[in-house]
């Protein structure tokens, strides 16, 4: 068996923009707006010595002075309630090639609470061993970005989609958020890199300034922050004030394994009829090329090396014009192997030195995971010396 | 948030006990009854035995689903007792009645749901969108009512209080 080499680039397969048209969801029920002022006044009527008398209207004082309007309402202003969701879109991995840049996930973030929010977003890898859609993280993704939709289209867009922090989200509104990551040129067929986003609540137009829940006394003059949010991915606590959720990237490559074979064709005494590899008998090798992995191979070029103590022969294939045989799921090609620094006849293969035989992409075509392409065989003759 | 400040509240009654007792037409200004409503939230406290329990306090931090206990007190700062005494309280439009949070001491409580027409629970009627009539909720409530049984004896409080859930 000869050294082979092969290299080849992976096809960038379409990234996979999740749930980028889907609508957003049904607004949630957040209740009364913060800094409403509640008011209640009741009034009573009675009878003093049979006499029925002017009714009187409360105070939060106590008012016993008769009259419609004579009394004053208790009232409370109503707090800001603070409470948010984060929520994959999609509820699938983001397919992704090795070494591919700027591949999206795409998030939703969810004001539930009841007045305008400014919110920090930070995006993370998530320790190996995490489970996400029946995947098991065993890798990471690089230089991890995390951007706002701005024209809430749910496609990144790098030039429009600038924006890393939420300036302001009304109550019960909803914007999506990307992280962008680069795939390590390392990466692995079916290595699975799990994300997470976690957006944390800021002042409402200050997202620089993280909220922070009201403690001790009620200042009557302010409306007090509460966090009212429940747990979500990664151990966030409840009432924090933060949320998160996780997404998951899922690396495909091309897996070629190259299998090469070799038959004696005809020898000088016997012919065809069980021909032997003796001098001057010509044999025929056969190079497979398959692809086990999740994505097609395109730009694959095979180098095979003649065996010492044999030549290569030409003119042995259709009808005794050409050199080589290549055989794809789309037919069969040939082409002439003229000994040259680059193809000067342009038919796709030529030997760089006269004991090398180079077949490129142009014969060899995409190699696909699966299908009639998913075998390339490549057939050539020598002659023993 | 605006609470009852506990100190100008004695104050208030202090001044009212020191003015005397009113007769029914003595002050023109003045009626029979003081009327007050206060807004308050329960907390739960952990005393030194490590006893916990629920006390009231001025309406502190009120967000979307908490409740509020409002509190209505009916003082007769006359000489005469206050007979046929009836309390009413609407609702506040953002709050729910919390079900069968209405009490007072010796009163007939009748709710509504459009402030005109009052009837115990079992007897109060909604139409829903359709135009179907059902049974009313407690959500449905707008108008809470106290029928005092008993006259106020001048110088006695009574008691109204409710618990509503912020929308």
């Amino acid at each position: 068996m000869n050294p082979l080499s092969l290299t080849m680039k992976r096809t960038a397969a379409a990234l996979l923009l999740l749930g980028s048209v889907a609508a957003l969801p049904e607004a949630y029920a957040v209740g009364t707006a913060a800094n409403t002022s509640i008011q209640n006044r009741a009034t009573i009527s009675y009878s003093v010595g049979g006499t029925a008398q002017t009714p009187i209207e409360s105070s939060p004082t106590g008012n016993s002075v008769p009259g419609v309007n004579a009394g004053t309402a208790t009232t409370f202003v109503v707090d800001n309630r603070v409470d948010l969701t984060v929520t994959e879109q999609g509820a699938a991995a983001t397919v992704v090639n090795p070494a591919q840049l700027a591949v999206v996930t795409t998030f939703l973030v969810t004001n539930t609470g009841n007045a305008a929010q400014a919110y920090q977003l930070t995006a993370a890898n998530v320790a190996a061993g995490a489970s996400l859609f029946s995947n098991t993280d065993n890798s990471d993704v690089a230089n991890l970005r995390v951007f706002v939709d701005a024209n809430a289209n749910g496609t990144y867009e790098a030039a429009t989609d600038t924006a890393t922090a939420i300036t302001t989200l009304a109550a019960d509104a909803g914007v999506r958020v990307f992280i962008v990551a680069d795939v390590p040129t390392t990466a692995t067929n079916l290595q699975f890199a799990n994300v997470r986003l976690t957006a944390a609540t800021a002042v409402n137009n200050t997202p620089a300034t993280l909220l922070t829940a009201s403690t001790g006394a009620d200042n009557p003059a302010t409306v007090e922050v509460v966090f009212a949010d429940g747990t979500s991915a990664g151990g966030d606590a409840a009432r924090n004030g933060r949320g998160a959720a996780d997404d998951q990237y899922a690396v495909q490559s091309a897996a070629l394994t190259v299998t090469k074979t070799s038959a004696v064709i005809r020898d000088p005494l016997n012919g065809t009829t069980d021909p032997k590899a003796i001098p001057l008998s010509v044999v025929e090798y056969r190079v497979t090329v398959a692809n086990t992995g999740s994505a097609a191979a395109s730009g694959v070029t095979l180098d095979d090396p003649i065996p010492a103590n044999t030549a290569f022969l030409q003119n042995e294939y259709s009808g005794a014009t050409r050199d080589v045989q290549v055989t794809t799921g789309t037919g069969t090609v040939f082409c002439i192997a003229e000994v040259a620094a680059t193809d000067t006849n342009g038919d796709g293969c030529f030997r760089p030195t006269a004991a090398t035989l180079r077949v490129l992409p142009s014969l060899i075509g995409t190699v696909a995971p699966s299908g009639p392409n998913s075998t390339v065989t490549v057939r050539f003759r020598v002659t023993i010396n | 948030m605006k609470t009852v400040d506990p100190a100008r509240l004695a104050l208030s009654c202090l001044a009212l006990l020191s003015a005397g007792a009113w007769a029914a037409d003595a002050d023109a200004r003045r009626g029979c009854i003081e009327l007050k409503t206060v807004a308050e939230t329960e907390v739960e406290t952990v005393d030194a035995q490590g006893q916990r329990s629920l006390k009231l306090v001025p309406a502190a931090t009120v967000v979307p689903g908490s409740q509020v206990v409002w509190t209505v007190t009916a003082a007769n700062v006359c000489d005469k007792p206050a007979d046929k005494v009836v309390i009413d309280n609407p609702i506040p439009a953002q709050m729910s009645f919390v079900p069968d949070s209405a009490v007072g001491a010796g009163a007939d409580i009748l709710f509504s749901t459009d402030g005109r027409q009052f009837a115990g629970p079992a007897a109060l009627v909604v139409r829903d969108a359709t135009g179907a009539v059902r049974p009313a909720r407690a959500a449905d409530y707008t108008h809470i009512r106290w029928s005092l049984r008993n006259p106020i004896a001048p110088g006695q409080v009574a008691m109204a209080r409710y618990r509503a859930e912020l929308k």
